[in-house]
């Protein structure tokens, strides 16, 4: 088989043309009750007034709470509770913990205070995406290495530097041009939000006899525009909706609509996918392979061997090299995957990438959601023991798991079935709408589904092994 | 974590350090603010050329269609 192009092929004649099926689902904004709450001028506030109450809470403590992350309240909010059901956040909500997130908040408050509103530069809008893979790197790197999470100190100074790019991007650029464009979390929940279980969409028919001069993006007199830049009326992913309701507001027509989805159905119509996109799902899963890889018992065992091996004793140094090999793996196997693909299809290895990668994006949401699963379940009393002391009891003693071993691994192992089974069925729907013929789709899948096998199996491998806590 | 201290240790008050650090980023988050408060008075009254307003290309006026 001889080595395809890099660069992408001319457009496929056999290509099915391009056509997403129409929204299915009853129309949310349909019941009454949740459409009141939705166009209410108190949502998204009311939420988001409690969430920046803990997260002030949460920010005292680990500053000036106790240095020991058993015992501190903060770490425990922050990295036992809020981390690990964020994930699933994003697969019932897709990016609603965007509306209520305490740092989109002080980006408003700082902007209506002393706002500049320049342009977004047009380099962040190109490359924003980029940083956040960087960042999002950099951050779970520096985690490992200066220990953020078991640091309430650490984890405090975390929440300081993104306060400090919240207040800088609120201060010069318009909307939330952080949370678009900078967050790394905001990257994750784009990510992941496509998997989302709801959608906003307009109404294209209704929009097209509009004379409202996109009111849904730029907003009205009485209510702010769209913070994540995005134009309901061409808005074909929920990547960047956070379901505030703006759009929902500001559209004189109605013609809004809020509807239920299968989780991961946005993946099977992806039309203008991107590498970056693909390259932070493939750099996400090598992060959980090496969150998992370093929390194992075995792992001391590695780093003394290795030591032995080659005389490099600083953990550090080796933690930095099982990184990088870590996250290229994944993301070497996908770009694997994509030439043997690329030799069956006209689509090149590049182009192959970025539209395949999107459907390990499940796989990905159910590893990590497995992986916090265990933090979650294994060590969710810490947070209930940590809070009572912080109010005044005592931190009480015994067993820290909210269930057993087994109860834990045989969740992890059916979430991780689940996601198996969604990024088969994306890959096959991909192909399939992008193929017309039967032994060209065939071809295109199968390195896919070897890459999906693999990387289920390495991580079910890894769930079997013992875990060490969090905290 | 590997490594991770699980001893118990009582409740430190903040040290100086982490009082500088803290406050370090308070300067720099203020020092943002009085700068941009300072350009928004400076620019203020100034309307910016419709070229460079952010959005989608969608026409002022969209007539409905006949």
């Amino acid at each position: 088989m001889a080595a395809p192009d890099l660069v992408d092929a001319a457009p496929d004649p056999d290509a099915l043309p391009d056509d997403s099926p129409p929204p299915a689902g009853r129309d949310l904004l349909a019941y009454r009750p949740l459409a009141a709450v939705l166009r209410s001028r108190w949502y998204p506030g009311l939420l988001q007034v409690p969430v920046a109450a803990v997260f002030g809470l949460v920010a005292f403590e680990l500053l000036a709470g106790p240095d020991t992350a058993q015992r501190n309240s903060g770490t425990a909010l922050m990295w036992v509770i809020w981390w690990p059901v964020l994930p699933l956040v994003f697969v019932l909500l897709g990016r609603f913990w965007c509306a209520v997130c305490p740092f989109g908040v002080i980006s408003d408050v700082v902007q209506r205070l002393v706002g500049v509103q320049r342009p977004v530069p047009r380099f962040l809008k190109r490359y924003g995406i980029w940083i956040i893979d960087a960042q999002f790197l950099a951050i779970t790197w520096s985690d490992h290495v200066w220990g953020i999470v078991e640091s309430p100190w650490g984890s405090g100074v975390l929440l300081l530097l993104l306060t400090t790019g919240v207040v800088a991007s609120g201060a010069f650029l318009q909307r939330r041009a952080f949370c678009r464009y900078l967050c790394f979390l905001g990257g994750l929940c784009g990510n992941y939000g496509r998997t989302g279980a709801v959608e906003l969409r307009a109404d294209t028919r209704i929009c097209a006899s509009c004379t409202a001069r996109a009111a849904c993006y730029h907003g009205t007199a009485t209510v702010r525009p769209c913070p994540l830049f995005s134009f309901p009326r061409t808005m074909d992913s929920s990547a960047h909706c956070s379901l505030c309701a703006n759009c929902v507001k500001a559209c004189p027509n109605d013609a809004i609509r809020i509807r239920l989805r299968p989780p991961s159905r946005e993946l099977w119509f992806v039309d203008r996918p991107r590498v970056e996109e693909s390259f932070l799902a493939m750099a996400i899963m090598g992060i959980v392979l090496i969150q998992n890889v370093t929390m194992l018992s075995l792992w001391t065992a590695l780093l003394s061997s290795f030591a032995d091996l080659t005389g490099i004793r600083d953990p550090q140094v080796v933690f930095t090299g099982a990184f990088v090999v870590a996250v290229a793996v994944p993301v070497g196997l996908l770009l694997w995957a994509s030439w043997v693909a690329s030799a069956w299809n006209p689509d090149g290895v590049l182009g192959n990438f970025a539209r395949f990668g999107y459907a390990l994006i499940p796989l990905d949401v159910a590893a990590h959601l497995a992986h916090n699963l265990f933090h979650l379940l294994s060590e969710g009393r810490t947070a209930i023991s940590a809070r009572s002391e912080l109010l005044g009891g005592s931190p009480g003693g015994g067993s820290m798991a909210l269930a057993g071993p087994g109860t834990i691994r045989v969740l992890q192992y059916g979430l991780l079935a689940l996601g198996v089974a969604l990024s088969a069925y994306t890959a096959r729907r991909l192909a399939h709408r992008r193929y017309r013929t039967v032994a060209r789709r065939r071809a295109t899948v199968a390195p896919y589904l070897v890459l999906i096998a693999l990387l289920a199996a390495v991580n079910a491998y890894l769930f079997a092994l013992p875990m060490a806590h969090r905290m | 974590m590997p490594g991770m201290d699980h001893s118990h240790q009582a409740a430190a008050p903040v040290s100086r350090p982490r009082a500088q650090v803290v406050g370090g980023f308070g300067v720099v988050d203020a020092a943002v603010l009085v700068g941009a408060a300072l350009i928004r008075r400076r620019t203020r009254g100034r309307r910016r050329p419709v070229s460079s307003r952010s959005g989608p290309a969608v026409p002022d006026r969209i007539r409905p269609e006949c």
